[in-house]
């Protein structure tokens, strides 16, 4: 049967394709600029398509967003967990938002070619996921041309941070702290202890200490590693903003976040307790939660031999996603009163009968 | 302006209409200035926008004698043939443009020109971009301006193209006349001279450019229609139905009459029922006008073509009744033989539906009410064999028919004209070619039919006043038939 909507998804994800291999070749090249700028341009006039796509092809709550993350990372079968929840699949892809920090000319400074460098790893990956994974997973820019009241967003992302402070009332009042020392005074009593800045912190020590570490860890940066004031908003006012517009994307086209990285799933678990009163946005909030729960218990060796097509039609026959949320809502579980002990096992009991079912095929 | 074709100007053959235009011999070109020339020149719009008229005249050229040391065609100045040229040459060109007008002014078209297909120009022009939608925005505004093929900024693209195609040696004029174009950038747009020379140039211009290269146009519209958002609007109209209930009250008065009268003195007239049901029917159309405020919708015109048509009837058959044996037993007979037909269908297929609107049943009763169905053929015909239009003729009121009723069943079978009067939306955006989109949100209505309903409602009543009368308190507002 003729379906319009799926002729032209193909033809997007595989016009997209054939712009980033041409971008592989040349990011180093001093054509770079009007490589990259091509990407921006494909996506740009595809703007109204990638909208479309967003509300009317997606299944509500049951379509999953790769999101908080540069790239999927193909090579590390990350695309395998990220599949095994809900009916549709989208990489969120964020080559754009980097594309406008790209100045010119590669060579003008260190910093610039790792962004290249980055570039290049985020094309690469996203070409093995179209050749790869397509039509189980689209990669679309959804965060980058999503129409969603960007404004709203950094108003709120403000808001958010500034209520950290004790006194505190404006971004400008922030800046005149000097350092972390300033900050860290100047900040509520119970702050401190809940802000994370890298992965593999040690949450039991201090505030400071673990400011220091990260600092330690800054690579590049657009600001300097000794403005401490700017190392701490860029960190969280980036998480911060990160966590709402993944929160606001997701509820404005009913999709579900998939986040593997703890520092962002923590963000955005924290502030989506300023939307209790919405229904949707607890429910999306409690399926990330489970997408973040499988996604730390998921054993990729388990899965990575098959290959990706068939895993996927495994998925789709065992009704993994199905079977775990029919059993979670046996309990009656929702995000106020889950136990993750219990939803954990439910997590591994599924995938061990996915084996199961797998091997035995 | 171009005067357009009166009726009695265009040619009556096998029932179409021709424009004097269609009925030449060799059919015209149609190499339109917006869709099919002015895409190649929006480069010659960019840098005439951004160095003003005088100075960017001056730019273009020097780009156009530029461009004749290194392409002589006639087209040369078309972006299209610029792009084609081989990478040296290309390279150089735009190397000297950009030498003397710098890269900002032709950058946005790398919105559409993208290194993949024409490496070239983006590696040129794509070293300080603006953000895809001011790009987008500067050709919008160019095509914007431009879309007309007589505005001033139009005419100045088109002496540009017409220059080039002079400096190629391959276009002659007349030593006179070559005079007149040569001083047009020299000459203010107020300056009288320009009235002359204005014309001269475009219609110069449309001989020179009598070929298109459709692959160019495909990719160029194709781009720019992606790059903007529609930009819609709709035509307000006014319902102007304030006296809607005083009318339907004096209505109602009337028809409270005839009713009255019918059943109180000609309970078994056939002519009288016949006469009075039209104009029931008429009425209840009008009614559920009113209170289903259908007055600026397509429903509207609906109701209004079941009032003309109506009235033309019963004009026909008071006019034809001494014709008949009895016009009005042949009337009912020809329509309930419709019902018949209808129902016989229905009897006889398989597929039931118990939730359809159309109760085939209870036709069969209405068929079979007055005398068996046997006695009843099925005319597939117009009733006395003539369509609605010579009926109207007859009655004279050819003018209702040729001005309101055929219209109006433009509505009532879904033609195009209706279709996009009611239904689509116009965009005010040159880049998306001014098309219609469909208007979901019902936000287009139309011009009310109440006025031209009461109209017709009078007349109809006033077909009743001539065969029957009417108490003087009740004949304001009817009018003879």
């Amino acid at each position: 049967m003729a379906d319009l909507m799926h002729t032209k998804i193909k033809e997007l994800e595989f016009n997209y394709l054939s712009v980033l291999k041409k971008a592989e070749s040349n990011i180093y090249s001093a054509n770079a600029v009007a490589i990259i700028d091509e990407i921006l341009v494909f996506w740009e006039r595809n703007r109204r398509l990638v909208e479309c796509i967003l509300r009317h092809d997606i299944i509500p709550y049951d379509t999953y967003i790769f999101a908080a993350a540069t790239y999927m990372d193909m090579n590390d079968y990350e695309h395998y967990p990220f599949v095994t929840l809900g009916k549709k699949h989208i990489m969120d892809d964020r080559l754009c938002s980097y594309i406008k920090i790209i100045n010119g000319d590669c060579d003008s400074n260190d910093y610039s070619k790792k962004l290249h460098n980055l570039l290049l790893t985020v094309i690469q990956d996203n070409i093995k996921i179209i050749e790869n994974c397509f039509p189980s997973i689209l990669i679309l820019p959804v965060r980058f041309l999503a129409d969603i009241e960007k404004d709203a967003i950094h108003k709120g992302t403000e808001v958010a941070f500034l209520n950290m402070f004790t006194s505190i009332n404006s971004m400008k009042e922030f800046f005149r702290l000097k350092d972390i020392i300033e900050i860290e005074k100047a900040l509520l009593p119970t702050i401190p202890n809940s802000l994370i800045f890298s992965a593999d912190e040690d949450m039991s020590n201090s505030f400071i200490s673990r400011f220091r570490e990260y600092q330690k860890t800054i690579d590049y940066s657009m600001v300097s590693k000794d403005d401490e004031t700017g190392l701490f908003f860029t960190a969280i006012y980036g998480y911060f903003s990160q966590a709402l517009d993944i929160i606001m994307l997701c509820a404005s086209y009913a999709l579900i976040p998939y986040i593997r990285y703890d520092v962002a799933f923590k963000y955005m678990l924290s502030l989506s307790s300023n939307f209790t009163d919405d229904e949707k946005i607890r429910l999306i909030v409690f399926r990330a939660c489970i997408a973040f729960s499988l996604y730390r218990i998921y054993d990729t060796h388990d899965f990575c031999n098959i290959e990706f097509s068939k895993y996927v039609e495994a998925v789709i026959k065992y009704d993994f996603s199905g079977k775990l949320l029919s059993d979670i809502n046996e309990r009656n579980f929702f995000l106020s009163n889950a136990s993750v002990e219990e939803v954990h096992e439910m997590i591994e009991k599924h995938l061990a009968l996915l084996k199961l079912s797998i091997d035995n095929a | 302006m171009l005067k357009h074709s009166s009726l009695k100007d265009h040619k009556f053959v096998k029932g179409k209409f021709m424009t004097p235009l269609n009925s030449l011999d060799q059919p015209l070109d149609e190499i339109s200035w917006f869709h099919d020339r002015l895409p190649e020149y929006v480069w010659i719009g960019l840098i005439i926008k951004k160095f003003g008229r005088t100075l960017g005249l001056n730019y273009c050229g020097r780009i156009s004698n530029l461009l004749k040391t290194i392409n002589t065609d006639m087209n040369a100045i078309r972006f299209s043939n610029i792009l084609a040229l081989d990478a040296e040459k290309q390279k150089h060109f735009w190397h000297e443009v950009v030498a003397l007008i710098g890269t900002e002014v032709i950058a946005p078209l790398t919105a559409i020109f993208t290194h993949s297909e024409h490496p070239v120009f983006a590696e040129i022009f794509c070293s300080k971009l603006d953000d895809y939608d001011q790009r987008a925005e500067k050709i919008r505004l160019v095509l914007h301006d431009a879309s007309d093929h007589q505005t001033y900024f139009a005419t100045d693209i088109r002496f540009v193209v017409l220059y080039s195609a002079l400096l190629s040696g391959k276009l002659f004029v007349e030593q006179e006349m070559g005079e007149l174009i040569l001083k047009y950038p020299l000459l203010s747009h107020k300056n009288e001279e320009m009235r002359l020379t204005r014309p001269t140039v475009r219609s110069m211009e449309a001989t020179a450019n009598k070929t298109n290269n459709e692959e160019y146009l495909n990719c160029f519209w194709e781009a720019i229609s992606k790059m903007t958002d529609c930009n819609l609007f709709c035509l307000p109209f006014e319902k102007c139905s304030d006296d809607s209930d005083i009318y339907m009250n004096h209505v109602r008065r009337i028809m409270d009459y005839y009713a009255e009268l019918f059943a109180s003195t000609s309970p078994l007239d056939k002519k009288m029922l016949v006469l009075l049901g039209m104009t029931t029917y008429s009425y209840k159309c009008l009614l559920e006008l009113v209170n289903h405020d259908l007055y600026n919708a397509i429903l509207g015109r609906i109701v209004i073509r079941i009032l003309i048509e109506g009235y033309i009837m019963m004009k026909h058959l008071l006019k034809n009744e001494s014709s008949h044996t009895d016009i009005w037993s042949d009337y009912q007979c020809y329509g309930i033989g419709q019902y018949k037909l209808i129902a016989k269908r229905g009897e006889e297929t398989e597929r039931k539906d118990a939730l359809s609107h159309v109760l085939y049943e209870y036709l069969g009763f209405l068929v079979n009410e007055t005398k068996d169905e046997e006695l009843i053929n099925m005319d597939t015909k117009y009733f006395d064999n003539q369509g609605i239009r010579e009926k109207a003729i007859a009655v004279g009121e050819k003018e209702l028919f040729g001005l309101y009723y055929d219209y109006d069943s433009a509505f009532a079978h879904g033609l195009w004209g209706a279709i996009r009067e009611s239904a689509l939306l116009k965009c005010d955006e040159a880049s998306h070619h001014y098309h219609c989109v469909p208007d979901i949100e019902d936000k287009q209505k139309l011009a009310s039919v109440w006025h031209d309903c009461k109209m017709v409602m009078d007349k109809t009543l006033g077909v009743l006043y001539d065969v029957y009368g009417l108490p003087q308190q009740y004949t304001t507002g009817v009018s003879d038939g």
